[in-house]
């Protein structure tokens, strides 16, 4: 009995479930291309922009699974630096309207306020984490609500149309398909950058961190600095996805740092599949799409979403991609796992 | 080199677990630590390793104080942990928890690092045989023989281990053994806390008998004077 288990193939089980997430990436990738063609074709505007601002949520469901996939750690108030992002965005086009100068303003704010933040929220953990992280979203939320200079609760308008220097073309935030296909490459960029960070010995301790949180130290390990870190991290995702909005929509308001952003990024990553990466695509995908399908039909449609979460909760406990991913790895992966 | 625990007192609340136990152990020594259950062995364990902190008392490695530090820092002084539940990292394959002990040797290249899992691999051959798959799908005895594999990748000045033939087959605890006599050849004192006393006598240099958070023996684990002493005081 034994000698057949030794002489099962070697499949390093990890490494497969990256590469299963690294596949559905690319036929999200290559979804979106047939999207934007036909919508080029059919001349739509409206589902260009639907899209992108599914995709632009899919960078704020990244964070939030970087952190509860990799580190366990709840935070419902990722939409603080979604936030951050589109609000420090905004003020800087209207004064600068460079792209490059923005996003880069966006990186600055979140990661100063990331690490004052993380060295708060990373005090306690479980419950109070997401307790702390909620709070601290909801200040910052009531703060913009309250101030004048943002806006306050009518949020700030006339964010201007940048053009977004690549260096071989130039897309313009206006333009509905070129701006999708950017947000698009910008998406799977951030996708690149968190699942390579995530393979490094650096994601490799925060599943040790998610998996025995008290073991970790013995081993020689800060969890405190690995958590941060992860934290930090989450962060710059959201921040740099959230400056992306007020390029689509021309405004940012002070709801984009309420609750209902922050919880609606976790049903997306439960939705999708915690701990995938890819998961945080397709989910925001789907819950962008029945928020506009249905919203169109009843203003009850939040009761739909609400069933969604807790339908994939009891009978897809591990999200559309623990639905999916195993059999792309059994493709990849010639059937032995 | 020297281990040292002087006076070393710890509460849980108001309960006084360890009451004034003071150790001694040098470089190449297995020192064995008996007791009847709840006289506060694991306790010692993990004081050492900064799970638990004393409320007085010293404990040192080489000259450097450890009580009172991070069990993160107290690694890094070169401590190595097997806890008694072995804590594989469920959701990481052998290897990587493998890597995860190569902290204690930060600064290595990954061509070093490569080379001391190979060690490792060479030496325990069921381990490279089931490298990429998950470690909670090993065997106890393998998962045992892992828990002392990645304490011992990073070349501890000192490992401590908490009852490692528990619920193992005599074949695996006679392995696990021959492990510990390895660690103690490569230069480092082996703290060993184990029921099997026999058994851990036979690999030990010294012991010390604990009897409700104190020593009350402490004797050559080769003279059998001292091991039929050892006996009567745990009532074995």
């Amino acid at each position: 009995m034994r000698d057949n288990v030794t002489a099962a193939p070697v499949v390093d089980r990890l490494a497969l479930a990256m590469r299963a997430s690294h596949v559905l990436v690319a036929i999200f990738v290559v979804a979106g291309l047939v999207f934007a063609t036909v919508g080029v074709a059919m001349k739509d505007t409206f589902f260009l922009r639907l899209a992108t601002e599914a995709l632009i949520f899919a960078g704020l469901a990244l964070s939030v699974d970087i952190l509860l996939g990799y580190s366990g750690l709840l935070s419902l108030g990722q939409a603080l630096y979604f936030g951050l992002g589109a609000y420090v965005a905004a003020v800087v086009l209207k004064e600068i309207p460079s792209f490059w100068v923005a996003m880069g303003a966006a990186l600055v704010a979140s990661l100063v306020v990331s690490i004052l933040a993380g060295l708060i929220a990373n005090r306690v953990r479980g419950v109070y984490f997401a307790l702390v992280t909620f709070g601290l979203a909801q200040v910052a939320a009531k703060a913009v609500y309250n101030t004048r200079a943002l806006g306050a609760s009518d949020g700030m308008i006339g964010v201007p149309i940048v053009p977004i220097d690549l260096g071989v073309a130039t897309v313009m935030s206006n333009s509905p398909a070129g701006f999708f296909l950017f947000t698009l490459a910008f998406i799977v960029v951030l996708y690149a950058i968190s699942a390579y960070l995530l393979d490094t010995p650096f994601g490799r301790v925060l599943l040790a961190i998610r998996a025995n949180e008290r073991r970790v130290p013995s081993l020689g390990y800060s969890t405190r600095n690995a958590r941060l870190a992860a934290y930090v991290l989450a962060a710059v995702v959201a921040a740099l996805s959230g400056a992306l909005y007020p390029m689509l929509r021309g405004f940012v308001s002070p709801e984009l740092l309420f609750f209902t952003t922050s919880g609606n990024a976790v049903i997306t990553v439960v939705t999708g599949g915690v701990g995938t990466l890819a998961g945080a695509l397709y989910g925001s995908v789907i819950l962008t799409v029945l928020k506009s399908v249905i919203g169109s039909m009843t203003e009850h449609h939040l009761i739909v979403i609400g069933l969604l979460f807790m339908v994939t909760v009891i009978f897809l406990p591990k999200g559309l991609m623990g639905f999916i991913r195993p059999s792309i790895e059994r493709l990849i992966g010639g059937g032995s796992r | 080199m020297m281990f040292r625990i002087e006076n070393l007192h710890v509460h849980y609340g108001l309960s006084h677990v360890i009451q004034g136990i003071s150790i001694e152990a040098r470089p190449g020594e297995i020192v064995g630590i008996f007791g009847r259950n709840g006289v506060g062995k694991t306790t010692l364990m993990k004081t050492i390793a900064g799970w638990v902190g004393p409320s007085g008392g010293e404990i040192s490695l080489d000259g450097t104080r450890l009580d009172g530090l991070a069990p993160d820092r107290i690694c890094r002084h070169g401590v190595g942990f097997v806890p008694e539940d072995r804590r594989i990292f469920p959701g990481l394959s052998v290897e990587e928890n493998l890597k995860l002990g190569l902290m204690q040797r930060s600064g290595r290249s990954r061509a070093e690092e490569k080379a001391e899992i190979d060690l490792i691999y060479d030496r325990m051959p069921r381990l490279a045989e089931r490298r990429r798959q998950a470690g909670t799908t090993l065997s106890g005895g393998e998962q045992q023989m892992l828990a002392m594999a990645r304490v011992m990748v990073g070349r501890p000045q000192l490992a401590l281990i908490d009852e490692p033939s528990e619920g193992l087959a005599p074949m695996i605890v006679a392995d696990i053994f021959a492990i510990i006599k390895e660690m103690k050849a490569s230069g480092a004192i082996v703290l060993l806390v184990e029921q099997n006393v026999n058994g851990a006598l036979a690999v030990a240099d010294r012991f010390y008998a604990i009897e409700r958070g104190a020593v009350v023996l402490a004797g050559d684990a080769k003279d059998s004077a001292d091991k039929a002493r050892l006996m009567d005081a745990i009532a074995v």
